[in-house]
Formats: C-alpha cells, sequence, structure tokens
C-alpha cells in the first residue's frame, strides 16, 4: 500500500472528524507513529482497519478537548469552478448535514476514502449485512433530500 | 449509487491541503519495520517470470513420470541439456542488467544488491532442488553411483552459470544475452563431445579431477555473483 496515499486520506479523515487542519495533521502523524509502534506493516485490510481505529480514537480524545464544529462548518476547502457547482456543493453539504454522524461517517470512508468493506466492518464493530444497509440507508437519503430540493432527479 | 454523485461526495468532503513539506519530513522520518527475509524472497517470487520458473520445473519430468524412459544415455542427454537450467537462472537473476531495467529497479523499496541477490537465491534454490531431484533417478538408470551422477550434473551447470556471468559482466543489454546462451551451447556441446569422444574422463579414476573441478566451480560461483552485482550497482550509479 502506497503511504503516501494512506497519510493523506488518514488526515482526511481526521479533517473530517475535527475540522481542524493544525489538529488533523498532527493526529495524522500520531496515528502513524502508533500504528509502526507495534511493529506492523500495513499490506491489507486488517491493518488498515487498525489503523484507522488508532486515527478514530485519536480524533475521540482530540474532540473531547475541542469545541463542537460540524461539516458546515468547512472553509474553503472546496472551491466550485462556477457558480452551479457551488450550489450543488452546499445543496449535498447541507444534505449530508442532515444525515446521522454514523451514516455520514459510513459514505465518507467508502466513498471518499475507498475503504474496503472488511475494513469498514472491523472498524465500526458492525456486520458486512449492517454497512451494506447503513450505506444504502444513507444514499438513500441523501438523493431523497437532493431530489425534494431538486437537485438530483 | 452513481459516477457523478460519488464525485459529488468527494468535492463535499474536500479538505485544505496537508502542509507538504511536513508531510514529506514525517514519512521519511517515520521508523518502519524491516521486512523478515522469508517474506522478501515471497515478494521477490513474483517478480520472476512464470516461464523460467516452469521451464525450470520441466527438467524433473522424468522423474514426474518415474523414469520409464529413462536408459544410461539419459544420463548424458541431461547433462547436455542441464547448461540451459543456468542459462534461465543466471538470465532470469540478472534480468536488470540484460534488459537495462537497473534504474528502474534502483528506484524500488529494496536496494537493487537486494534484489538481484533475492531473485538469484530463490532461482539457485530451485535449480537445486530440480538437481538434488533428479541425481537419484539418473544415478540408478545410469548404473553409476550418486557422487559421479551428481559431478556430471553439477559441473556443466556450474560451468554455464560462471560463463554466464562473465558475459553478463563483459557485455550489456541483448548481447549480454547472446554471450549467455552461447556459453551454455557451448558447455552443452562440450558435455556431448567429451561423452562421444572422451569418454574416458567419465571413468572412476577421474572422480578425483571432477570433484576438483566441482570444488573450484562452486568456490567461483558466489565470486562471480559478487563481482556481477557489485558491477551492476555501480554501473547504474
Amino acid at each position: 500500500m502506497d503511504l503516501e496515499e494512506q497519510y493523506d486520506k488518514i488526515f482526511r479523515y481526521c479533517y473530517f472528524k475535527l475540522y481542524d487542519k493544525q489538529l488533523a495533521q498532527d493526529i495524522t502523524q500520531e496515528t502513524f507513529l502508533r500504528f509502526y509502534d507495534k511493529k506492523i506493516r500495513l499490506t491489507n485490510s486488517k491493518e488498515l482497519a487498525y489503523l484507522y481505529t488508532i486515527a478514530k480514537n485519536l480524533c475521540v480524545d482530540a474532540f473531547r478537548q475541542k469545541p463542537l464544529f460540524s461539516l458546515a462548518d468547512v472553509d474553503d476547502a472546496v472551491s466550485p469552478d462556477t457558480t452551479e457547482d457551488l450550489i450543488d456543493s452546499l445543496a449535498l453539504r447541507n444534505a449530508l448535514e442532515k444525515l446521522p454522524k454514523e451514516e455520514q461517517e459510513v459514505l465518507f470512508l467508502r466513498y471518499v476514502n475507498e475503504l474496503p468493506i472488511a475494513s469498514i466492518c472491523k472498524m465500526t464493530g458492525i456486520s458486512r449485512f449492517a454497512v451494506y444497509r447503513r450505506l444504502s440507508k444513507a444514499v438513500r437519503q441523501l438523493k431523497g433530500t437532493l431530489e425534494k430540493e431538486g437537485f438530483f432527479e | 449509487m452513481n459516477r457523478y454523485l460519488k464525485q459529488e461526495l468527494k468535492k463535499a468532503f474536500a479538505v485544505p491541503v496537508s502542509n507538504p513539506q511536513k508531510k514529506a519530513r514525517f514519512l521519511r522520518t517515520l521508523p518502519q519495520p524491516s521486512i523478515p527475509m522469508w517474506q522478501f524472497l515471497l515478494t521477490q517470487i513474483a517478480y520472476l517470470r512464470k516461464r523460467t520458473l516452469l521451464l525450470s520445473v520441466l527438467f524433473l519430468l522424468p522423474v514426474v513420470s518415474g523414469g520409464r524412459h529413462m536408459d544410461a544415455d539419459t544420463l548424458w542427454i541431461l547433462s547436455a541439456l542441464i547448461p540451459f537450467l543456468a542459462l534461465l537462472a543466471v538470465t532470469e537473476g540478472t534480468r536488470s542488467t540484460v534488459y537495462g531495467m537497473q534504474e528502474f529497479e534502483m528506484s524500488t523499496r529494496f536496494s537493487l544488491k537486494s534484489v538481484m541477490l533475492a531473485r538469484m537465491s530463490v532461482l539457485g534454490l530451485l535449480d537445486a532442488f530440480v538437481i538434488c531431484a533428479l541425481i537419484p533417478f539418473y544415478a540408478t538408470a545410469g548404473r553409476l553411483s550418486l557422487l559421479q551422477t551428481g559431478l556430471y550434473l553439477l559441473v556443466p551447470y556450474l560451468l554455464t552459470v560462471n560463463g554466464s556471468l562473465w558475459f553478463t559482466r563483459r557485455f550489456h543489454g541483448r548481447e549480454a544475452l547472446y554471450g549467455s546462451l552461447c556459453a551454455a551451447a557451448f558447455v552443452s556441446l562440450l558435455s556431448c563431445g567429451l561423452r562421444l569422444l572422451a569418454d574416458i574422463v567419465y571413468q572412476i579414476s577421474y572422480v578425483p579431477w571432477w570433484l576438483l573441478l566441482t570444488v573450484f566451480l562452486l568456490g567461483k560461483t558466489p565470486q562471480g555473483i559478487y563481482r556481477t552485482i557489485a558491477q551492476t550497482e555501480s554501473y547504474v550509479s
């Protein structure tokens, strides 16, 4: 597995959890240090799940020490090309905001960080079936919200 | 979920770019655990061409067939063919040199020296297994002792290995491949020629000379491998 790619993905995950660039970067580095401290090599989905679990726990610890932010607080991370893109992007963010945090997370892990289902199962501690169910429910809700607002046909 | 929505999701979850200098510095200093030797060898097997491994194992065909078609002369046929087993091993082991891939190999996670040594070890072990499996069968078929059979198979093999390595060191690219092929063909013809024209050398009284030659070649082979790898690295840098 490409270490640099995984670094970026973990950073993205931490940022998704905390919405703080500096803190996300520190936690990403701490995650890798803790992971390699166990003398494990990053080769398959099992180790990938372990890496994400470390990141998740560190984020939870950090989250307890800082005020609550949400996806709506994300600053200029996204820079849409046109006004239409900007509207679409804001609509999607609003639709995502309406989803429960667990569903946002599973969507993020599967479709943004492209984590294998097996890793998501290990990380979240739920069955493969439950992951699929949560994913399809999240997508259905997302599409429903976007359709209501006339952004998705 | 359709592709458009996936792309839009990625955009919605987009994050600011992490500090690239900080990231690069961190990844450079990150203490990664070293890979165990057996695992390293296993990864290198995956890079060996399957046809090379298959052809090497094909030498075991007489053993697998139960030696039904083997007679006294098959040893000499095998003795003439064994240089090509060595040729397969050398050309595969030194593929980086033969095909000018050193720069590519040097850019990998492991040093070129380790990669070449690992591949040569894998091929050497495979060939050693093939030869060891063949010796008892041919000793029985040829009515010769195990020692004699082993010597008559090992000498052409080791001669070809040393000759091919010499050509690999002297020439580059395709020329090294043709040189190695010439070495294998020469040893093969020499083996046939000796059997037909100077059969006397295969008598029991000459065994000490064969033994001496084998020991000499066994000593020269690691030296040849070392010099080939050392030269490959210096050629690249």
